[in-house]
């Protein structure tokens, strides 16, 4: 172990010292897969954590809840729980989300018709009296008992945790304004200190009475959850069921936690994407550090066959250069870590703001960051290291002592037998990889498809070696007149095994770009020739507050008819989504006027007209369902789905299935009337509007807002549209910035693969030189070979990213999330990007190319 | 107008080396005359090196002036020197430096590409020095295929492929042993009576000194005539 050190201390650390910015380039390379991955690791756990802790702290010490979905249970119900004797307590519970605003000062006016207004946050509406069992909470100033009581009285108070006091800047005694199902004016109460429920949202919370809260979202007798406490002693499972039984029809009962799995759910998959693209970042990496060490193995040669005949066993020498791969793991993974903080914190607000376009209302503003954090950091970076250091360690002990004098002139040697081997292993792990698919398809999961897209990475890196031979064999025969591109061409196949090393890692990188471009773009024109011919009503209109993800808000029926009355208007489709437990999960029940949808709309149905196919699924009771819908649950055109209502379960035929791209996790659509006769429920989520023919809009948009209730926006077909596609440049914006760090990352191996070469170069450049090739000629060579080392890249990359990209669009995504998506390969915006790559492993290879250009000849002549 | 092929007047030459200056050459004048072959001996770190780049134009003097066919070169640019180097001067290095990636053929038509000559012509002349080394049979191979003496010969034919005036051999035969030192240093005697370029040969044995014409020697930088 000393020995180790100061042959370390006397060798490698003064090496490492003249070359300072291959080992710099080296750093920053690992420091960015580092941070990337931990980044996104932080990112997405405190985003989880932060959801299911919200949740976990809004139940507080409730041990069951029982809920009906979107619909509510009745009121009623609670006092005919608390009369069971296994139960202690019953407390009433309406939990929505609601736009809220600072009502005093000037800025105090609502935005007509706008999505945002205000600050989205989480309102409960509580039995203040009776809950204390259930939630701790204690206000910020301390009140006397009396003096809390009638606070609490006050039927136009509200109290508001820490986070919306600061981003409204009230207190206590300022007024509020509260937008749901209605807009309403509150005098802050109290503010609650952040601990407990009222820290979970980052504090975008507040809470109300229940009579008080039912008002607010027009909810009147009902409730969206009766949480429980049971009585010590009793056994959860067993009382569960007996609850169960007592429900009305459509209720369920259960444990707090699980009413966040399906979000959850949903949640891991898109953090899962994220996830693989990290590590792409983090492999990429890996190669750096492969290259950097093997590099330096190759260059001391003479050194290893020195130390050897001084003694040093050969264990010697792969703990010498495994220690040095080491430490470049350590110092690279202490820059990831420290970049890698700061990187989480912006991952996280990207990741948090795509989590409430999509998925679910989340309000959190702080990355968790702590000593396990940390030690992720250094594993992974010193693993990484270790990893992809052994190899040249193990290479360089292998050397005999003779070796390094024997080999000095030698060029790297490829058997034919070797190229053989690496392609038919490649063939062959290529095979494997599509039967893989074929595996993933048949057995419904995503699984085996993340790992048909590994196989196809690693084909990708074992074809790069064959590449790098072919390519510079090519251009040599094809380019020979051209002296500049003939020189680079023998420069890479200078150090074939290098080169293929960067050219990997490089043609990873940019498989991965090519295959994000083909799927996002795929997915964006799949989705905007969706909407294209799905929305097709000329306005829309719902509430604000269900712009909120994860809000339940809804209006009166009466809208139908206000809007109906609106000269302009054709047509007013009303629309109503509520959320039902079925089969262990949620799903989303929907109503629609299907003769309205039949006539003037569209759906994409996979196989069948949508207007015959709405038509009978209204004369027959018949729903239809999205595509996700059926893939998740394995249903067909013509299965019967058993549906709760409150008056027993509705069987319901399944008459179509058509494509829909959203994150809801699948739709069941029914008629509205039908919805009405069996569900009960007569609001109305949204609606889409139809003007006549020769209407104009501007006119009938302003006659519209002046009937709507303020707490109504009004939407354009092409303001959803737009709506719809800058929600899906905000989701794809992080997968971007992440893969271009991987290609980044590629650009400095490239960087450090061409100075590695050129040091080893040295008395060929100075040959050159003093055969009279000037330091314009010397230039031009090496960036020509990182020319053609980032051209072949670029052509591998794009031959394994089509593959990769018809494996996320065909497989993986399909099994995640059941959307069919067109493949689309846009040749045009691909050219672009890849020749933006090109042009930057030539700006990579600027650097190195006027260092070798400077050397000066006498001491590139020179034998030491 | 006759002015000899290479002038150094008054060359001096230091390195920095940390806080040390070293003296390479001190205060250097010297003549060399077209035909001539000028052998330069001295122990190892004399300055025989630095001597041959400052006349090869690979490097400049610290002070001093270094003539090549009557142009004063240790002011000019990059690209002058360069030029300079393709046309008028041959190296012949100790350690061959030949392309291992190139074949031989390559390796000695290397010059003539930088020259940016017809096809048709560098073939003829690469296999025309080629012959001239007696290695027509060897165009194919690669460096790494070919003995010590072997490899100092492609280099002696990528050196005279040009036909440049000056011959700077720095220690041909300091890797090769002595049957096959004395085979290259025939070889280049026998160029230099054929052609008639000026070598300028370092070296620190003996063997060389009976082809030269002409002998001078170094010791701590400092040029003697006639050793
Ligand atoms: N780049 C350099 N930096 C410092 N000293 C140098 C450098 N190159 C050569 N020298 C020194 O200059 C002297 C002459 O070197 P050189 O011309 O190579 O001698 P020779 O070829 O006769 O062995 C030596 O003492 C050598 O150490
Ligand atoms: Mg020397």
């Amino acid at each position: 172990m000393g020995v180790t050190f100061s042959l370390l201390r006397l060798l490698a650390w003064r090496r490492l010292k003249e070359e300072p910015f291959r080992l710099a380039l080296t750093l920053v390379g690992v420091a960015l897969g580092v941070a990337v991955f931990i980044a996104v690791k932080m990112a997405n756990e405190t985003s989880t954590r932060a959801f299911e802790n919200s949740l976990v702290a809004i139940s507080g010490k409730t041990q069951l809840e029982v809920s009906a979905g979107g619909l509510g249970v009745d009121e009623n119900l609670i006092l005919k729980l608390r009369a069971m004797r296994e139960l202690k307590r019953a407390a009433p519970v309406i939990q929505q989300h609601v736009w809220i605003r600072g009502a005093g000062g000037s800025g105090a006016r609502w935005r007509r018709g706008a999505a945002s207004q205000g600050s989205a946050v989480l309102a409960l509406g509580l039995d203040l009296l009776g809950d204390n069992d259930f939630r701790g909470y204690e206000f910020e100033n301390k009140y006397a008992r009396e003096e809390i009581l009638s606070r609490i009285a006050d039927p136009q108070g509200l109290f508001i945790a820490r986070g919306v006091a600061d981003a409204l800047r009230v207190g206590v005694g300022d007024f509020v304004e509260v937008e749901a199902a209605r807009r309403m004016r509150f005098r802050v109460r109290g503010v609650l200190k952040p601990e407990g429920m009222a820290k979970s949202m980052d504090g975008r919370l507040i809470i109300m009475d229940i009579g008080v809260a039912q008002e607010v979202f027009e909810r009147f007798g009902r409730l969206d959850r009766i949480d429980l406490i049971l009585e010590d002693g009793g056994e959860i499972e067993s009382i569960r069921e007996k609850i169960q039984k007592f429900l009305p029809p459509g209720a369920i009962v259960e444990r707090p936690a699980r009413r966040g799995r399906d979000v959850e759910k949903m949640l891991a998959s898109f953090q899962l994407n994220l996830t693989v693209l990290s590590v792409i970042a983090l492999l990429v990496g890996c190669f750096l550090i492969y290259n950097t060490m093997s590099a330096s193995v190759l260059r001391r040669r003479g050194e290893i066959a020195t130390l050897r005949s001084l003694g040093v066993t050969s264990k010697g020498i792969v703990s010498l250069y495994g220690a040095e791969a080491l430490c470049i793991g350590l110092a690279g993974s202490c820059l990831g870590v420290a970049m890698g903080v700061f990187m989480a914190q912006g991952a996280l607000s990207f990741i948090s703001q795509t989590i409430r376009n999509l998925y679910a209302f989340l309000e959190v503003r702080h990355v968790l960051f702590g000593p396990r954090e940390l030690l992720w950091g250094f594993g992974v970076g010193l693993g990484v290291s270790l990893v992809s250091g052994i190899f040249p360690a193990i290479a360089a002990s292998r050397q005999s002592p003779r070796q390094g004098i024997v080999e000095r002139q030698g060029k790297v040697e490829v058997r034919p037998a070797a190229i053989a081997a690496l392609v038919s292993g490649a063939l062959l792990i290529a095979c494997l990889a599509y039967w893989l698919n074929l595996q993933a398809l048949a057995g419904g999961t995503p699984w085996p498809g993340y790992l048909s897209a590994a196989a196809v990475i690693l084909a990708t890196a074992l074809f790069s070696l064959p590449v790098v031979l072919c390519g510079s064999a090519i251009v040599r025969r094809t380019l020979g007149g051209a002296l500049s591109a003939w020189l680079a061409a023998h420069g890479l196949g200078r150090h074939p095994h290098r080169n293929a090393v960067t050219l990997s890692s490089l043609a990873i990188a940019v498989a991965m770009l090519v295959s994000l471009i083909i799927m996002i773009e795929s997915f964006r024109a799949t989705v905007e020739v969706w909407t294209q011919q799905t929305l097709r009503a000329d306005f829309y209109a719902a509430p604000a507050s269900r712009f909120i993800k994860g809000s339940r808000a809804s209006v009166s029926e009466d809208a139908l008819k206000i809007i109906g009355g609106v000269s302009g208007v054709a047509a007013v489709d009303g629309f109503r989504a509520v959320r039902l437990p079925w089969r262990g999960a949620r799903i989303t029940l929907a109503g629609g006027d299907f003769r309205i949808v039949a006539e003037r709309g569209r759906l994409l149905f996979i196989d069948g007209d949508s207007k015959e196919t709405l038509t009978r699924a209204r004369t027959r009771g018949e729903a239809v369902v999205t595509e996700t819908f059926a893939n998740l649950y394995g249903v067909k055109k013509g299965d019967y789905l058993r549906l709760p209502a409150p008056g027993g379960e509705v069987p319901v035929r399944v008459a179509g299935v058509y494509y829909d791209y959203t994150t809801e996790g699948g739709f069941v659509v029914v008629d509205r009337a039908f919805l009405k006769k069996h569900w009960r429920d007569d609001r109305l989520s949204s609606l889409a509007i139809y003007l006549t023919e020769n209407a104009r809009s501007e006119d009938v948009r302003k006659s519209l807002e002046n009937v709507l209730d303020p707490t109504m926006v009004l939407i354009s077909n092409a303001g959803l549209k737009k709506r719809v596609s800058s929600i899906f440049d905000q989701t794809f914006a992080i997968t971007y910035a992440l893969e271009f760090i991987a290609v980044l990352v590629a650009l400095l191996g490239v960087a450090t693969s061409l100075s590695s070469n050129i040091l080893e170069r040295v008395h060929e450049i100075g040959a050159l030189r003093a055969m009279g090739l000037n330091r314009k000629g010397i230039t031009t060579a090496i960036m020509g070979e990182a020319a053609i080392l980032g051209a072949l890249s670029v052509l591998a990359g794009l031959a394994s990213g089509v593959c990769l990209a018809a494996i996320l669009i065909f497989v993986v995504n399909k099994l995640s999330f059941g959307w069919t998506i067109q493949y689309i390969f846009a040749w045009k915006g691909m050219a672009a990007y890849l020749l933006v790559v090109v042009l930057a492993s030539l700006a990579a290879s600027w650097l190195p190319a006027r260092a070798a250009a400077r050397i000066p000849i006498r001491e590139a002549l020179s034998e030491e | 107008m006759a002015h000899p092929l290479v002038e150094l007047k008054e060359v001096s030459k230091t390195y920095a080396a940390g806080d040390m200056r070293i003296h390479a050459l001190r205060d250097v004048s010297f003549q060399a005359e077209q035909g001539e072959f000028i052998t330069v001996s001295g122990p190892s770190g004399s300055g025989k090196s630095t001597f041959l780049h400052l006349m090869g134009a690979v490097d400049a003097p610290t002070s001093g002036e270094v003539f090549l066919g009557g142009l004063e070169i240790s002011r000019l640019s990059d690209e002058g020197l360069s030029e300079i180097r393709r046309k008028e001067v041959g190296f012949i290095h100790q350690f061959f430096h030949l392309m291992p990636t190139m074949t031989v053929y390559e390796n000695v038509a290397l010059p003539l590409l930088l020259q940016g000559r017809k096809r048709a012509e560098i073939k003829e002349m690469a296999e025309n020095a080629l012959a001239r080394v007696g290695l027509s049979n060897r165009m194919r191979s690669f460096p790494r295929q070919l003995s010590g003496g072997e490899m100092q010969r492609v280099a002696v034919a990528r050196a005279i492929i040009h036909k440049p005036r000056l011959i700077l051999a720095d220690e041909p035969t300091g890797n090769l042993d002595s049957g096959n030192s004395q085979n290259v240093l025939e070889l280049v005697a026998e160029l230099h009576k054929e052609d008639g370029f000026t070598v300028v040969m370092a070296t620190h044995d003996q063997m060389p000194l009976r082809y030269a014409t002409r002998r001078v020697g170094i010791t701590d930088g400092r040029l003697e005539e006639g050793c």
